[in-house]
């Protein structure tokens, strides 16, 4: 009898424990894989971010890893690019990000004839001088800071 | 003497009377009530969820009383289930496949051919309208 209820007892306290377990996991997600956990392929490709790993979330370290995934199916000058841009993205602020890709898409999802044109007015605007672009700039300047 | 045989002398005493002073008496009851009520306490904890349990799922057949006691681990397994599929029927879909869609977005404006400072510099976004209405 004494034993039954300490058996009762036991499987109320491993009950309980899953249940705690089980919140804590719901609301703290895991950190994600850490950095000596990529692949070595992974880990050349994302080099640049080695430094910032230990700082990113689960989710950010996921979307670098299938980015890296990715990237042996790019061309030499899209891999180049990548490298290039991989740490001036990784510094942005989350809403820097969002607004980049929002106004990526909007662009994407123009004509292939519109998206060059874009293309050819960014290289026409960077030509423009110092003083014309700032014109162009409300008040509180780029969004870029 | 086993604790079989103590009960049963103890028995035989209690039914030929005490005659204890009214102190012993008012301890004893005190003591009495304060035990009631932690064995009730225990018993709600121990009790209620399992046998409610029990009673919505009905009897487990060969496990008999331990399959009661079990109840409230299958009932934690119901209820994590049930989160699952209300997240899934509430657009809420798997976070891989959300967080992969937004590595293809990230990695497509990355490898592209404009740079991130055309997304971002507003003074671009400002002349591009202008000379595209002007055109």
């Amino acid at each position: 009898m004494a034993q039954a209820i300490k058996l009762k007892r036991l499987i109320l306290l491993a009950s309980f424990s899953s249940l705690c377990l089980a919140g804590a996991a719901f609301a703290a997600q895991p950190a994600g894989p850490g950095w000596s956990q990529l692949k070595p392929e992974q880990r050349q490709v994302l080099s640049a971010l080695e430094g910032e790993w230990k700082n990113f979330d689960a989710e950010r370290r996921r979307k670098w890893i299938s980015i890296a995934n990715q990237y042996p199916r790019m061309s030499a000058e899209e891999q180049a690019r990548i490298q290039r841009r991989m740490r001036e993205w990784a510094s942005l602020s989350p809403e820097q990000r969002q607004v980049a890709r929002e106004r990526y898409q909007d662009l994407n999802s123009l004509p292939s004839a519109q998206r060059q044109e874009v293309r050819q007015k960014w290289d026409e605007y960077r030509q423009l001088p110092e003083d014309e672009r700032r014109k162009w700039s409300p008040g509180t300047g780029p969004v870029r800071n | 003497m086993n604790e079989q045989q103590f009960g049963a002398r103890a028995r035989s005493v209690l039914n030929q009377g005490l005659s204890l002073h009214q102190g012993h008496l008012e301890r004893l009851k005190v003591a009495r009530e304060q035990a009631l009520s932690r064995q009730r306490e225990r018993a709600l904890a121990a009790e209620f969820l399992p046998a409610w349990a029990a009673r919505a799922l009905g009897p487990l057949g060969p496990l008999g009383g331990s399959g009661r006691a079990l109840m409230p681990l299958l009932l934690v397994l119901l209820v994590a289930m049930g989160a699952q599929f209300w997240l899934q029927s509430h657009g809420q879909n798997d976070p891989l496949a959300e967080i992969e869609s937004a590595a293809q977005i990230d990695g497509a404006l990355l490898k592209g051919d404009l740079p991130i400072d055309a997304y971002l510099d507003s003074g671009f976004q400002s002349w591009l309208k202008r000379s595209s209405s002007s055109d």
